[in-house]
């Protein structure tokens, strides 16, 4: 796929959150702090989407709604937790309502703390997002490369070709 | 009659900073009815005041919305105060002034990048958040944080302002205020801004009232009412008028949020003159709250209550919080009564939606 | 019927501040009488306090400022004659205080039958030994569904 780094696309989701978190997502992007220039953009598209940025933690209404944009968006994707409120539940986190951080229902790659969480860390982990984007593209290449013309059931619990190379592992080792 | 259908608006749209799902009934493109479907956002931290110490409950309150985060924090210690009689001293009602006004300045400069860049208009988006982050540094000079202040405790504040801040203060706002007129200036005076706005989503006196909107939306369609004028905190000492304006409709809640800021800046500048050059910055606060108070602030976005019930522990018994989007919900439905369908977003911003703030 | 004041004796502020106890079949009689005052509902509220509810119906009046709260009293059977078609837009707080604390409230204009906020936890307010007393058959809570997918609105 290139150098896809030299543009990801953003999806942002407020999933409870107090908005503090949202505010400095969309702060980031704005002119002071401008992570735009490193070719970022905010779309409202999850199916055009290379990163899903989630704030706030997950409850019993939003939880369906989340995993519906992780599926929704195309295969290698990263996700990212900004806030504490995603990375773990926050100060709610023992209220009636709350299921904890993002990780209930979505795999978390980066972890990015804070309440709220500084536009200087969310730039770092949009960063470090983007290089780990370069990475699951470039495996996920080398994998179809390798096994060109391969017909084979599509799994979509499978994030990335390491990820299915891993679960056939693991597969074959509770078999043995 | 035409056919009717339902469409549904949200969680997830591109012009919605917040989740909020409406099911809008729709004949022939203009939509008969709207039905919100809130909840998204609940995360029930009222539950949570019998769980803590009603000190520490602060910090869970002021994170109920992280854009009306001052109002949230100034309301539940005045609703303790109110119960436990705690006068605060002089310097510090000045200080929670200086902050709340300028709490509400960026929240309105958010508010007006959010309305033009739901009509495209990206670059006024850009503009109006350029100038938010000079008074978010002026809001981190003072207090550390940039969204969630923490400042507040029962019984005063926590940091004071020195006169070098002070002088920054108001050697910033000046350029501040010279900034934002230019830019709604031309926000207001432009013809497609004004095609968009003009004669949408008209509220009428009446209507207003009948439908209980307090805020902006209610001062747009001329309700002169607004907390401020109780003469919580020192607002008795500065004089302030509520800023109205007659039409109703979308264009006039433009303008009255954008005056407010210039209001704003004004109470500041007042509030300074007036504070007094020394003084303590917090009373002593001993014992338990023991009866309950309804407090009433006037946030950003309109008139928010507060209300407290202890029996003498150390937790309370009963916190509740009334934001003021939970009331004007009812409002924005009936605004979208017989609007075009493309006018939805411009309408569900011109209340200034924070959802966070009415699901807790 | 003696009336509590609860002045802030710090600072002096405009508009009183006054609760007012009430009995539960007077309610939609005083909402009536705030209604052709010209005073607006500012909100309605509920909490579980000693073994029973206290019901708060605030109106406000944007002329003087003054605020009055009419306080109700009520058991954990008792059902309350609705608002809402006095105040219409009562129908919200009263869909609030019916979900989140087991209030039975009839004739609601715009009735959401708890499913406002569709959470799993019955009426979470209330102590867990008081949630499942059975109240007036026809509106029995239900414990709500598991919440369906949302479709989201690709644009």
């Amino acid at each position: 796929m290139g150098k896809v780094k030299k543009s990801p696309w953003l999806l942002h989701y407020d999933g409870s959150s107090c908005n503090g978190c949202d505010i400095e997502v969309l702060a980031t992007l704005t002119p002071v702090y401008d992570a735009e220039r490193f070719g970022v953009v905010n779309t409202g598209d999850p199916l055009q989407a290379d990163i899903l940025m989630i704030t706030g933690g997950i409850n019993q209404q939003n939880a369906p709604v989340v995993k519906q944009l992780y599926d929704q968006m195309p295969r290698p994707k990263v996700v990212v937790a900004v806030g504490t409120c995603a990375c773990s539940g926050g100060v709610f986190r023992e209220c009636y309502n709350m299921l904890g951080g993002a990780d209930s229902t979505v795999p978390i790659d980066i972890y990015v703390p804070g309440c709220a969480a500084r536009p200087e860390s969310i730039m770092d982990g949009i960063m470090k997002a983007v290089e780990l984007f370069q990475k699951r593209s470039d495996e996920h290449d080398q994998y179809e490369k390798e096994h060109k013309g391969e017909a084979g059931p599509v799994d979509p619990n499978i994030n990335t070709a390491r990820d299915k190379v891993k679960m056939q592992e693991m597969k074959g080792a509770a078999d043995a | 009659m035409g056919k009717r259908s339902v469409i549904p608006f949200g969680p997830q749209h591109p012009v919605l900073p917040e989740p909020i799902h409406l099911d809008l009934v729709v004949e022939d493109e203009k939509i008969v009815e709207a039905i919100p479907n809130i909840g998204f956002i609940h995360r029930g931290l009222e539950g949570l005041a019998p769980d803590r110490d009603f000190q520490k409950y602060l910090y869970v309150v002021e994170r109920t919305c992280g854009i009306c985060s001052f109002g949230h924090g100034l309301g539940y210690v005045e609703s303790i105060e109110g119960i436990m009689n705690v006068e605060v001293p002089e310097r510090a009602r000045y200080l929670r002034v200086v902050w709340a006004e300028m709490a509400r300045m960026t929240s309105h400069l958010m508010w007006l990048g959010f309305t033009a860049d739901a009509f495209g208009f990206e670059s006024l988006f850009y503009e109006a958040w350029r100038i938010r982050e000079k008074v978010l540094d002026l809001m981190e000079m003072t207090t550390g944080g940039r969204l969630i202040y923490s400042v507040l405790k029962v019984g005063g504040v926590l940091k004071d302002i020195t006169p070098d801040m002070q002088k920054k203060i108001l050697d910033d706002l000046n350029e501040i205020e010279k900034e934002t007129r230019e830019m709604t200036k031309t926000f207001l005076d432009d013809y497609s801004v004004q095609t968009r706005l003009k004669g949408v989503g008209v509220l009428t006196k009446q209507q207003a009232h009948d439908v209980g909107a307090c805020g902006p939306m209610a001062r747009a369609s001329g309700i002169a009412c607004d907390m401020r004028m109780r003469g919580y905190e020192a607002y008795s000492d500065l004089g302030f008028e509520p800023v109205v304006a007659q039409d109703g409709d979308s264009y006039a809640r433009c303008e009255v949020r954008i005056n407010e800021i210039f209001a704003s800046i004004e109470l500041v500048r007042r509030a300074f003159e007036h504070m007094p050059k020394e003084g303590d910055l917090s009373a002593t606060v001993k014992g338990n709250p023991n009866g309950e108070y309804f407090a009433r602030i006037e946030q950003p976005r309109g008139e928010a209550i507060f209300y407290s019930e202890g029996h003498g522990k150390p937790n309370l018994d009963r916190f509740r919080l009334r934001t003021p989007t939970f009331a004007n919900l009812q409002a924005l439905c009936e605004t979208l009564k017989g609007a075009e369908y493309a006018d939805v977003p411009i309408l569900i911003l011109t209340i200034d939606p924070c959802i966070s703030c009415t699901e807790r | 019927m003696p009336e509590e004041t609860n002045e802030k004796k710090a600072v002096r502020q405009t508009g009183s501040n006054t609760i007012v106890p009430v009995k539960a079949d007077e309610l939609v009689e005083k909402a009536v009488e705030m209604k052709k005052k010209g005073l607006r509902l500012s909100q309605a509220c509920c909490s579980w306090v000693n073994n029973q509810y206290e019901i708060s119906y605030s109106f406000a009046d944007d002329q003087t400022l003054d605020y009055i709260t009419l306080r109700i009293l009520a058991e954990r059977t008792a059902t309350i004659s609705s608002i809402s078609e006095i105040y219409p837009y009562a129908a919200f707080y009263e869909n609030e205080m019916e979900e989140l604390f087991g209030l039975n409230i009839r004739y609601i204009d715009l009735d959401y039958h708890n499913r406002l906020y569709r959470i799993k936890t019955k009426a979470p307010f209330l102590p867990e030994d008081q949630r499942e007393v059975a109240t007036d058959e026809t509106k029995k809570i239900s414990a709500p569904d598991a919440p369906e997918t949302q479709k989201e609105d690709a644009n």
